[in-house]
């Protein structure tokens, strides 16, 4: 009886809410989760940004993933006039999804919306973290920016500032932005789908798909079934064991796992220890039994300008672990003094059982571990400044990502002695780290690559574990080629049908 | 009756009151918002600005008085992560999860009351006992584990539903078992219980002595005394539901108010989260009254203490 | 006062978990017959019930003893080649059930999780267990405002989704086993105390006006005395089912990563990280997801057993186990079902199961002696047995009576001598448990004993009513008297409601119900005991049945209604020239009601005859015993319990005369050979060796 009460309230609204049957000319995607907002200006993010970025709004400038190198997008040319100052051509006939003309007055307040505003863009604190800009228009296809300090790489930086017109709220985030991009918001039903259809007006070559849509899945396996099962076309963020079968495909992603160690704290401050924990993980044990990727010894991925080729990840020698603590603990290094792994649950597949395989090869080494393990807000209370008080040497299982692919992105935050992610640091890391965020172009990747050269020979703070590997399914009918990029940024024009 | 309605509702206010001021001092216990809607290198000055901006650095009690205020003019707060009325979000939110929890009750009764007389009618026998095998099985199964292979085994292997999605009614199929095994499983027994319970009481022997033919004396007599037990069973697990409802929700990716309630704790979302708690508990207060007005109806010597 | 929910979850809470109420009174004989054997005998005798036991007692001795057995076995990893397959011994037993995606084995860390499993589930329920049920019984005992405020935090604790407090906690105290037992507990106290409350505040009403109260004891005293042993069984079935609840619970926190923390593992941890391989590895999630389903079970199995076996109202029902594994025998086997169960008691019991063959011959005496006018009702050498764990036991052994249109039968016995099982056996009403092995019940000459249950089914009511003892608990709680007392109406005479109703009406306004129109519409819980029992025979004469059964009709009942009572029987059975038996225990009812009496004992009859005469000079010392007991004049109301001695226990039944133990004067015949009813005058019989001396002396 009470049942009956409950429909009769509830109605039917859910059933046949979003058909299937989209016909070959919609692209069916599944994602992990629904976007929050599709904020232009927190296109960082990655939730937000692998829908909106290049789909629903652009760019001035965008970073090809395999060669690195800046192309063009909204807009044409670039100069640098001054240390400080840049001039931008802004590409010609371009116009919103409401019709109005994209102009240098439009591309000046979405930088100025993003960069300086009340909306705690992550763009601004990801990308503008050290550099303050200001965005002036010339005349309708000319802005001029200049920046507090000088700034080599801030065309690089200007790629995450997303256009959108002047009549977007500039107080607040915006849940359905205009853009410029090849698609426009169609239908977003909360909670069931988002629909994006063609933009006829695009100012570019018109995207194959005449319509897009987003479903979203918690739950890897169910993703990849849709695929199998021809319910989707497109799933990311798979895992290997998720089961997409011959319809997975693989791709290197910008995403590095590490373990950031408290190398502040005994008996992490002696450079032994730390060395003894980079030889007692089994790198290639955990690719091959936990997540896909390929080991890696530093922080950043290739492509990215910084990158050290001669950078090579530790090798698995259990026996010089142990040879090395023993050697500490012979010199009073307190190697009892537990150690606490501080993992973050779902940071990548498996993430409990990758802590498990460290503490394995720690306690073989001699050393003694526990594992914690945290849901992501509690976590990051471990991960950022100001660190938690009273607490003994921690192992901090992270990811770090490198979007924007410059080194600068990692160094300062993560290494530099005050940076916000950074538990140890020395002076002469900072220096290095310093220089090399001066400099340009080639001087720029070798500073880089020697700091990381520097970091991983000399200061050991970190035991990078590898450059994970996305896998993505993807259904016969669908061409498409990932990239590194495409976990923040997965462009619908690039996908093709394959008949 | 509608002096035990209305006492009930008066009753009510102030648990709830007590659920709302749970929530709201639990979910700030539970950290800082700012981590996580901040920059990484958020300085301190934003997380001041970001905190003043939410009302997050006014003492708690004071937080809480400004809440109390807002709810009385139904404004819930704004959700941190979506930028949107939380009170909207919930509302969106819930339907569906009330009709999924709504079949569910519904096939778990009728499927309980079947199979729970048909083990009574002959107490140990084998019915009985693959019944009461069966049904404690199913109270027994992880739900998350039965929903994964639910999808395996139906979607991906035989093809005969659809892995997940709200669209058409086969989608519902595999949220709608993988919800109800557990309700079904415990109320089989309850009904079984009861059913014992009522076929060997005298007026169960009158009504044959009459010459009543099975069925009456099953569905006439002996169901209806039955009936009371099981329905208070029911409420309880249909309260219990909203737990199942994460999973089912999680894994078919139906957007109910179960893992909107999860996710808003994972996401420190604190006023999407009390929004949803608040919400749940009154149709939680409303469904216990709902089972309250259900047993007075079946039950007349209920009826008259009610009305006393 | 009470608040109004929980009235109405009272009865629910009790019955949820097996409420099953006690046998009907036609078991009277069986309920005293069990034996109360030790708890692990009984357990031996469920199949179930044992292996259930063994399996709990395998993970308790898993969660004990599996770090000694086991070492690191269970946390040796293998990255190089994991998940390997289960069902092979290549690399040891611990591998038999496969390796996880560490290449750790399966079955080594099932047994290693049984520990944690345990350890975060036992604490759990028992918590909530005694907390909640203490609290529910104070808070029961005492009512008031402590009742109400604790009701109160419970549906506080109940409207938030238990996972979600589970969460919201954990992340405010970080996920321990600890915590995790803290806060499922807690989630689960409600449950107890809301049943323990309903129970104890059922027993405060009960008490409020008992002793207890005022001879000063304390509350908690009672409590533990009175309220707790009734409490128990309830909560404690509540609790098996619980212990599963909080497994899964717990596997459901380690879906949401925020169980139990590795490297600890339990088996819900084991299932929630084996999901992910479920397409790869099945067998990682699906042997610790077996573990929780056969503990459960298990559980559930064993409180379920453990319910029956301390409820003594329950304990009839183990002996229905035994149906089917026999062939259910037929009358012409009789003789050999009777004696089955004599070989099956104990040795040493009753030592001597020779005569019982021979004594079970010849007993149709008195149905092949030659009537007057025909017997509407003839009951003829009707054996009934119940089943109990150690065999078939009889309990009605070979009755024989016989009674006439417009005359009035009395079954005369002490409680548990079998007549209401007797009547219940006529009337096709025996409880499960119980089985007519032999006989015949010739309504008009037609055996109702051999008619198919439809057949049967048309007599009941026209053919044979029967009225019982329990006037409130034989009318249906929840229909209206005038919907009852139509019933048979719209039964046989397929009637219109309307047209029932109005006959129900007339048959109240007959049996003196003031204002029956109107009364019509109420329920039985608003008449008083007296009318009650005038609504009961209302319905069961309203067809004219040829023959009433009056099963204890007037026994809760008192003396002014009694008589009241029984006059109205008696002017209905004249009025519609019914024959009438009455089965009571009261001498004084059968000497101022009945026309001829039958004599039970022991589950035979041991004398019959007209009532003046069976009195006046009774031929069998039983009997005699009977009436000695009672001054003269005064039998109404007495109770038969002046002889020295008791009647015997179904199951230990004296070999030859069942009463000879009792018997002033058993000789050494009466121990070897048992006595028949013997025609001992005009219309009379006596079952005893000395019935003629008797009668002649």
């Amino acid at each position: 009886m009470s049942v009956g009460v409950l429909l009769a309230v509830s109605g039917c609204s859910v059933a046949g809410a979003d058909p299937i049957g989209e016909g070959p000319d919609t692209l069916r995607v599944v994602l992990p989760e629904e976007p929050p907002t599709l904020e232009p200006c927190d296109a960082s993010l990655t939730a937000t940004g692998r829908v909106t970025r290049a789909n629903i709004t652009e760019a001035l400038t965008e970073r090809e993933p395999s060669t690195g190198r800046l192309e063009q997008a909204l807009a044409t040319k670039w100069t640098r006039t001054s240390p400080t100052s840049w001039t931008f051509t802004l590409r010609e006939g371009v116009t919103f999804h409401d019709g109005t003309p994209f102009t240098a007055e439009a591309a000046a307040f979405s930088i100025k919306r993003a960069t300086d505003s009340d909306i705690d863009c992550n763009v601004d604190g990801y990308i503008f973290t050290d550099s303050e800009v200001t965005a002036t228009p010339v005349n309708d296809t000319t802005l001029e920016v200049k920046t507090a300090k000088p700034d080599p790489i801030l065309p690089l930086r200007l790629s995450f500032v997303e256009m959108v017109p002047t009549t977007t709220n500039p107080g607040a985030r915006v849940r359905e932005p205009v853009g410029t991009g090849p698609y426009r918001i169609d239908e977003w039903s909360q909670g069931r789908f988002l629909r994006l259809k063609r933009y006829p007006g695009y100012w570019g070559k018109a995207p194959e798909y005449a319509a897009a849509k987003y479903v979203w899945r918690a739950e890897g396996s169910v993703r990849a079934a849709m695929v199998t099962n021809d319910e989707a076309d497109v799933a990311i963020g798979l895992a290997p064991e998720d089961g997409a079968g011959d319809r997975a495909v693989e791709f290197a992603t910008n995403e590095v796992s590490f373990l950031r160690m408290d190398a502040g704290k005994a008996p992490l401050d002696d450079i032994r220890i730390r060395r003894a924990i980079n030889y007692a993980i089994d790198r290639e044990g955990l690719v091959t039994a936990v997540f896909a990727g390929r080991p890696s010894g530093q922080l950043v991925a290739k492509g990215v300008t910084g990158h050290n080729p001669r950078v090579r990840p530790w090798p698995y020698d259990p026996e010089r672990a142990k040879k090395l603590v023993a050697e500490a603990r012979a010199d009073g290094v307190p190697t009892n003094r537990t150690i606490t792994i501080i993992g973050r649950n779902a940071i990548y597949p498996k993430a409990a059982e990758a802590m498990e395989v460290v503490q394995d090869g720690l306690l073989k080494a001699g050393l003694k571990v526990e594992i914690k393990m945290l849901d992501v807000n509690a976590w990051l209370e471990y991960l950022l400044r100001p660190f938690p008080k009273g607490i003994g040497p921690t192992l901090l299982q992270a990811q770090h990502g490198n979007q924007a692919g410059d080194a600068a992105f990692t160094m300062g935050q993560i290494y530099g002695s005050k940076g916000a992610q950074s538990s140890y640091g020395t002076p002469e890391l900072d220096a290095l780290i310093d220089q090399a965020q001066l400099a340009g172009g080639e001087a720029r990747q070798k500073a880089f690559a020697d700091t990381f050269a520097y970091q991983n020979d000399e200061v050991v703070r970190d035991a990078v574990m590898a450059n994970m590997t996305g896998i993505m399914a993807l259904s016969s009918n669908v061409r498409y080629r990932p990239d590194s990029a495409t976990n923040d940024e997965m462009r619908l024009a690039d996908m093709h049908r394959t008949d | 009756m509608f002096t035990m309605l209305r006492r009930r509702a008066v009753s009510s206010v102030i648990p709830l009151l007590v659920v709302v001021l749970g929530v709201f001092f639990l979910a700030r216990l539970t950290g800082d918002p700012a981590n996580l809607y901040l920059p990484l290198s958020a300085t301190p000055e934003m997380r001041a600005e970001f905190a003043a901006r939410n009302g997050l650095d006014d003492p708690l009690l004071a937080q809480f008085g400004d809440y109390l205020g807002q709810v009385a003019h139904l404004d819930f707060g704004e959700s941190l992560r979506t930028a949107q009325p939380a009170g909207e979000a919930v509302l969106r939110a819930f339907p569906a999860t009330l009709q999924l929890a709504g079949w569910t009750m519904l096939l778990a009764i009728l499927g309980a009351v079947v199979i729970g007389s048909l083990a009574a009618y002959r107490p140990n026998s084998a019915t009985d006992r693959v019944a009461s095998f069966l049904s404690s099985t199913a109270a027994s199964v992880p739900d998350f584990w039965f929903a994964i292979m639910g999808v395996l085994v139906f979607a991906v292997t035989l093809g005969w539903l659809p892995t997940s999605g709200t669209s058409g009614a086969a989608a519902w199929v595999l949220p709608v078992v993988t919800l109800l095994i557990r309700p079904f499983g415990v109320l089989v027994q309850v009904v079984r219980g009861a059913m014992v319970s009522a076929l060997s009481a005298p007026y169960v022997k009158v009504a044959r002595s009459k010459g009543a033919s099975e069925s009456r004396v099953v569905f006439g007599h002996a169901l209806r005394n039955a009936a009371a037990p099981a329905l208070t069973v029911a409420g309880d697990l249909a309260v219990g539901l909203v737990n199942g409802a994460v999973v089912v929700e999680t894994i078919f990716g139906w957007p109910g108010i179960g893992k909107l309630m999860i996710d808003s704790v994972l996401q420190r979302d604190f006023a999407v989260l009390q929004a949803a708690v608040l919400l749940t508990a009154l149709v939680i207060f409303a469904l216990n009254i709902l089972v309250d007005i259900c047993h007075a109806l079946l039950d007349p010597r209920v009826r008259q203490q009610a009305a006393a | 006062m009470l608040p109004k929910d929980d009235v109405l979850r009272r009865d629910v809470e009790k019955d949820v978990k097996g409420g099953e109420s006690g046998p009907g009174s036609g078991t009277d004989g069986a309920k005293g017959a069990v034996v109360r054997a030790k708890w692990p005998a009984l357990l031996l005798q469920d199949r179930f019930a044992f292996a259930a036991a063994l399996v709990l007692l395998l993970v308790a001795l898993c969660a004990v003893l599996g770090p000694l057995l086991i070492g690191d076995l269970a946390t040796r990893q293998n990255l190089r080649d994991p998940s390997r397959p289960p069902f092979s011994l290549d690399d040891g037993w611990a591998y038999v059930l496969g390796s996880d995606s560490l290449g750790r084995p399966v079955a080594a860390r099932l047994i290693t999780a049984a520990g944690t499993t345990l350890s975060v589930a036992v604490p759990a329920v028992l918590v909530s267990l005694v907390v909640g049920s203490v609290w529910g019984m104070w808070a029961g005992y005492h009512g008031g405002w402590r009742e109400n405020v604790s009701l109160r935090i419970a549906d506080v604790i109940l409207s938030f989704p238990s996972l979600l407090l589970a969460v919201v906690v954990l992340y405010v105290f970080s996920p321990s086993a600890a915590n995790i037992v803290l806060v499922l507990a807690v989630a689960r106290i409600p449950v107890y105390l809301r049943t323990a409350r309903a129970e104890a505040a059922e027993l405060r009403s009960r008490l409020f006006i008992d002793a207890a109260r005022t001879f000063g004891t304390s509350g908690w005293s009672t409590i533990r005395r009175h309220v707790a042993p009734t409490v128990l069984p309830t909560l404690l079935t509540v609790a098996a089912l619980d212990f599963c609840f909080v497994m899964l619970t717990e596997s459901s926190l380690s879906f949401l990563g925020i169980g139990i923390q590795p490297p600890d593992v339990s088996w819900g941890l084991m299932v929630a990280q084996g999901r992910q391989e479920l397409q790869s590895a099945w067998w990682i999630a699906l042997f610790p997801g077996l573990a929780i389903v056969i503990t459960t079970v298990s559980a559930t199995v064993l409180a379920a057993w453990a319910r029956l076996s301390t409820d003594p109202g329950q304990r009839w029902r183990r002996g229905l186990r035994r149906r089917g594994r026999r062939p259910q025998p037929t009358p012409t086997t009789a003789q050999e079902a009777e004696v089955e169960p004599t070989r099956a008691v104990p040795a040493g019991r009753t030592a001597e199961p020779g005569p019982a063959a021979s004594e079970t011959r010849a007993e149709p005496t008195l149905a092949e002696a030659p009537p007057t006018t025909p017997d509407t009702l003839a009951v003829d050498g009707l054996s009934v047995s119940v089943r109990t764990p150690a065999g078939s036991l009889p309990v009605v052994r070979g009755v024989s009576f016989g009674v006439r249109s417009g005359e009035t039968l009395a079954l005369l016995g002490e409680s548990g001598c079998g007549k209401s099982m007797t009547a219940h056996a006529v009337a096709g009403l025996l409880d499960p448990a119980a089985e007519v092995v032999g006989g015949q019940a010739r309504l008009e000459g037609e055996d109702l004993l051999a008619l198919g249950a439809r057949a049967r089914r048309r007599l009941a009511g026209p053919g044979l009513a029967i009225v019982f003892q329990d006037a409130l608990s034989a009318l249906n709680p929840v229909h209206t008297v005038g919907a009852q007392l139509a019933e048979p109406f719209r039964i046989h005479e397929r009637m219109s409601r309307r047209a029932a109703r109005a006959k129900a009406v007339e048959l109240m306004e007959r049996v003196g119900i003031p204002e029956a129109r109107s009364r019509a519409d109420a329920y039985p819980h608003q008449f008083s005991g007296g009318m009650r029992q005038r609504l009961l025979i209302a319905m069961a004469v309203a067809l004219r049945p040829k023959v009433l059964l009056a099963d204890e009709p007037t026994t809760a009942l008192d003396v002014t209604v009694q008589a009241q009572i029984m006059d109205l029987l008696r002017e209905l059975r004249s009025e519609q020239q019914m024959a009438l038996v009455l089965i009571t225990h009261d001498l004084g009812l059968v000497a101022e009601h009945a026309d001829r009496v039958a004599v039970m004992y022991a589950g035979t009859v041991v004398e019959t005859g007209p009532v003046a005469e069976v009195f006046g000079k009774p031929n069998h010392p039983y009997t005699r015993g009977l009436l000695d007991s009672v001054p003269a004049e005064q039998h109404k109301g007495s109770r038969l319990s002046s002889i020295p001695g008791g009647p015997p226990d179904p199951r230990s039944v004296p070999s030859g005369c069942a009463f000879r133990t009792r018997c002033p004067m058993a000789r050494d015949l009466c121990a070897t050979q048992r006595p028949q009813l013997a025609e001992t005058g005009t219309d009379r019989a006596a079952a005893c060796h000395f019935g003629k001396e008797l009668a002649d002396a």
